[in-house]
C-alpha cells in the first residue's frame, strides 16, 4: 500500500493506494501529521483503494475520533463501488460526509475558522 | 368477567364489560358467567368500551352467548366497540350477528323499542 | 441528463411499525415498488443513470434492485447525512451532478405519469426549477449551465406528485391507479382482459368469482365461493381461503387469508390488518384467520451450527476440569462472581438467560483462569445447546432499547465471543456495531473458525 498525502489549501488531503487491511493499518495511523491532527480539515480520498477490510475501516475510524477530538472533521471521498458498500453495510457510513469528488470535499470545510 | 344484573325502567338486564381481551384464556369463564346470568334475564348488553383485542376463541365465546340469549328469546347487544375490535368484527363478518351501539343510551333505548314493538304486536 | 432521488429515512420512517418485510422505497404500489415507478419515469424522460441520496440502509435495496441492470440503466446509491440540504448533497455528489441537466425528485412521494407520453423532448427544453410538488415531496429540473429552455405551454405534459406519509395514501394510489389509471403505467402481470392483471402459477377455484379490476401476483391461490374483486390487489404467495371476500384491498405476499373472512377497504399482510381511514392497526392472533405463508428464513446452515456447537461441545470437555478447580478455588476467595442476565438470542426478540463470570482477581490464579476463558463457560454451554453462536455479535441484554436496535440489525447473531473483541476492535463504545455487520455480512466457516481462534488468543494475553 502507498499513502499519498497533498495539501490543499489548509486541508490534509489523505489517499491511501491500494490495500488497506491489518497489515498496514499503521501506516494509516501514522500519516496524519500532528499539524493537521490539530488543524482539523482531513479529507480521506479512498477512490485509489482496491480493498478494505474490517481493521483497515476500524483505523480510518479512529482517525475520524482522532480529528474529531480537536473539533475538526474528517471528510470522506468514495465512489460508488465497492469500497462505499464497505461503508454502508456496516453502516458507518453515518459517520462521514461522504463526497464523490476531492475538490470540493476540500472545499467544504467552513471558511473563516481560524 | 362478571355480568351484573341490573334492573332498569326496560326490564332487567345483564350487563357485562369485558376488559383488555376477550380469548382462549377467560373465555370459559365467560361462558359460565353467561349460563348463571341467563338464569336470571335474557337480555344482555356487553359494554365493549375497555376492550381490546378478540381472538377467534373469544369471538366464539361472544357468538354463543348471543346464540343462547336469542334461543332464551332474549337479546344480546353491544356497544362501545373500539376501532380494533370492529376491524376483527368486520373481518369475520360477526357485526352481520350483533347488533352494535355507539352506547349505554342507544343500546339500551333498543330494549325499550323492542318491548314496545312486542306489545303492539300482542 | 441524469436522475437525482433525494429520499430521508424520517420521511418513511411511519412505515417502519406496519409492513416491515421490504425496504420503504420498496413499498408496493399496485404491485410495482414506488422505486421501480421512478425509474420508469427516468427512461421516459431519456435518462439513464439514477442515483438515490439516502441516509437510510440500502441493503435490501442493492439486493432487489442491484445496480439497474434489468432496466438497462445504471442506479447508484450515495449515502447522505439526516441534516443534510439539497445544495449540500449536490455538493457530495458534484462530480455526478457536473455537466449535466439534473431531474431531482425529493421526498418520499408518488409521481403519477403517463407512459404513452414521450418527456424526452419536454425533459430537454424546459426551464430549470420546480414542476410539481406536494406536502412530502419536490420534483424539478437542475441545471448548473443554466441555460433557458423553451417549451410551448400546451405541449408540456402534465406532472403531478401525490404525497405517500401514511398507510391511508398507499392504498388510495393503489386502487385509484387500479380503478382508472392502469394505462398509465406498466403494470406486472399478464393482461389478457381489461382490468385484470393475473401473475404465473395462479390457480383459481371453479367456483371463485373475479370481478375486475383486478390483479393477483405470482403463485397464488383462490379457494372456491370466493369473491375477488372489484379493486383486489393481491401480492405474491397468497392464499385466500373458501367463501371469503375480498373488496377495494390491497394484500401484501405471503399471506394466507382464512375462510368466512370479508375483506372490505383494508390493507393486510401477514397477521396485520388497516384500516386505511383510520390507520388503525391490529395483529390477528389466529393463524386460520390471517397469517403470513411461511417462507425459509435467512438462518446460519445447518452445518455451520453443527460447527459452532462440536466446537463448544469439544471446548466444554476440554475445560470442565480446569473449571471445575478454579472455580472453587477463586469462590473460596469470593473472587468468582456469577450473575444471571437476560439477553436476545435473535432479532425477532426471543430471550435466553446466561451466566456471566466476573473473575475478581488479578493475581496468577486469576490471570490463568481468564487466558483458559474459564469464565465463559457457561455461556459454551449455551452454544452446545444451539442457543448461542460460538462466534458472533455481543449478547445484547434484553431491555427496551436494544429492542429497538435490533429492529435495525436482522443480522445478529450473539455468541460466546464477539467479532470486536477477536479483531480487539475498536476503542470507541459505540462502535462495536460496525465491525460485527462487517464480519456477519462475510461469514463463512472458515472465517468464522479463525476468527474464533483470534478471540481465543486475545484472551491469552
Amino acid at each position: 500500500m502507498k499513502i499519498y498525502q497533498k495539501i490543499l489549501e489548509d486541508v490534509c488531503i489523505i489517499i491511501p493506494h491500494g490495500r488497506l487491511d491489518a497489515s498496514n493499518t499503521h501506516y494509516i495511523q501514522k500519516s496524519l501529521s500532528e499539524e493537521a491532527e490539530k488543524e482539523g480539515r482531513v479529507v480521506m480520498d479512498l477512490s485509489s483503494l482496491e480493498f478494505l477490510d474490517s481493521s483497515g475501516l476500524g483505523a480510518i475510524i479512529s482517525l475520524l475520533r482522532r480529528v474529531k477530538k480537536n473539533d475538526g472533521d474528517m471528510k470522506l471521498v468514495c465512489p460508488a463501488d465497492k469500497i462505499r458498500r464497505v461503508f454502508e453495510l456496516t453502516r458507518a457510513d453515518r459517520m462521514f460526509d461522504i463526497y464523490d469528488d476531492c475538490e470540493v470535499a476540500a472545499k467544504s470545510f467552513p471558511r473563516g475558522k481560524a | 368477567m362478571d355480568i351484573q344484573i341490573t334492573a332498569t325502567q326496560h326490564g332487567t338486564i345483564g350487563i357485562a364489560a369485558p376488559k383488555d381481551r376477550i380469548d382462549a384464556v377467560n373465555s370459559r369463564a365467560l361462558r359460565r358467567h353467561f349460563d348463571l346470568a341467563l338464569k336470571k334475564t335474557n337480555q344482555f348488553i356487553f359494554d365493549c368500551r375497555k376492550l381490546d383485542f378478540l381472538d377467534s376463541t373469544g369471538l366464539g365465546a361472544l357468538v354463543s352467548c348471543l346464540n343462547k340469549a336469542n334461543s332464551a328469546q332474549g337479546e344480546l347487544c353491544l356497544f362501545g366497540i373500539n376501532p380494533k375490535v370492529k376491524i376483527i368484527f368486520e373481518l369475520t363478518q360477526a357485526d352481520k350477528l350483533f347488533p352494535i351501539f355507539t352506547d349505554m343510551e342507544s343500546a339500551l333505548s333498543s330494549f325499550a323499542n323492542r318491548k314496545t314493538s312486542e306489545e303492539l304486536s300482542q | 441528463m441524469k436522475t437525482l432521488l433525494i429520499v430521508k429515512e424520517k420521511e418513511f420512517s411511519w412505515l417502519g411499525s406496519t409492513f416491515q418485510n421490504c425496504h420503504p422505497l420498496a413499498t408496493q404500489i399496485c404491485k410495482k415498488p414506488l422505486l421501480e415507478y421512478f425509474i420508469d419515469f427516468s427512461i421516459l424522460c431519456g435518462i439513464n443513470d439514477i442515483r438515490l441520496a439516502t441516509d437510510a440502509p440500502t441493503e435490501e435495496l442493492v439486493d432487489q434492485f442491484g445496480q439497474g441492470s434489468r432496466w438497462g440503466i445504471s442506479l447508484d446509491y450515495s449515502p447522505v447525512r439526516e441534516t443534510d440540504e439539497l445544495d449540500e448533497i449536490i455538493q457530495k455528489n458534484s462530480l455526478y451532478c457536473k455537466d449535466s441537466r439534473l431531474l431531482v425528485v425529493k421526498g418520499f412521494c408518488f409521481l403519477h405519469y403517463d407512459k404513452n407520453i414521450d418527456y424526452k423532448y419536454f425533459m430537454h427544453n424546459v426551464e430549470p426549477g420546480e414542476l410539481s410538488s406536494c406536502e412530502t415531496g419536490s420534483v424539478r429540473v437542475m441545471d448548473d449551465l443554466s441555460q433557458s429552455g423553451t417549451v410551448p405551454a400546451s405541449d408540456s405534459p402534465t406532472l403531478s406528485l401525490s404525497p405517500v406519509s401514511n398507510v391511508g395514501d398507499i392504498h388510495r394510489l393503489s386502487m385509484e391507479i387500479l380503478m382508472d389509471h392502469s394505462d398509465q403505467y406498466v403494470l406486472p402481470g399478464y393482461n389478457n382482459e381489461d382490468h385484470i392483471y393475473i401473475g404465473h402459477n395462479v390457480t383459481i377455484a371453479k367456483k371463485a368469482k373475479i370481478i375486475p379490476p383486478v390483479m393477483i401476483g405470482n403463485h397464488v391461490q383462490i379457494y372456491g365461493e370466493t369473491v375477488v374483486g372489484p379493486g383486489a390487489i393481491i401480492g405474491s404467495d397468497v392464499i385466500i381461503d373458501a367463501h371469503s371476500s375480498v373488496q377495494d384491498s390491497v394484500i401484501f405476499d405471503k399471506t394466507y387469508v382464512g375462510e368466512h373472512l370479508e375483506l372490505k377497504n383494508k390493507l393486510l399482510g401477514g397477521n396485520l390488518i388497516v384500516d386505511p381511514d383510520t390507520g388503525t392497526q391490529v395483529h390477528l392472533e389466529d393463524p386460520h384467520l390471517l397469517s403470513q405463508v411461511k417462507s425459509s428464513k435467512k438462518s446460519l446452515p445447518l452445518i455451520h451450527r453443527i460447527f459452532h456447537q462440536i466446537t463448544a461441545l469439544l471446548a466444554v470437555i476440554i475445560m470442565a476440569l480446569p473449571y471445575a478447580a478454579f472455580a472453587l478455588i477463586l469462590k473460596l476467595q469470593k473472587r468468582w462472581l456469577n450473575e444471571k442476565e437476560t439477553v436476545f438470542i435473535n432479532s425477532s426478540g426471543r430471550t435466553v438467560e446466561l451466566v456471566r463470570v466476573t473473575i475478581k482477581d488479578d493475581g496468577l490464579v486469576g490471570r490463568i483462569a481468564r487466558s483458559l476463558s474459564l469464565e465463559r463457560f457457561p455461556v459454551l454451554i449455551r452454544v452446545m445447546q444451539g442457543k448461542l453462536a460460538l462466534i458472533g455479535s455481543r449478547a445484547l441484554p434484553a431491555d427496551e432499547e436494544n429492542r429497538k436496535v435490533l429492529d435495525e440489525y436482522q443480522a445478529y447473531r450473539p455468541a460466546a465471543f464477539s467479532y470486536a473483541e477477536a479483531e480487539s476492535w475498536p476503542a470507541e463504545d459505540s462502535d462495536w456495531e460496525i465491525v460485527e455487520r462487517f464480519h456477519l455480512a462475510r461469514r463463512s466457516l472458515l472465517r468464522d473458525y479463525l476468527m474464533a481462534l483470534k478471540a481465543v488468543l486475545n484472551s491469552f494475553n
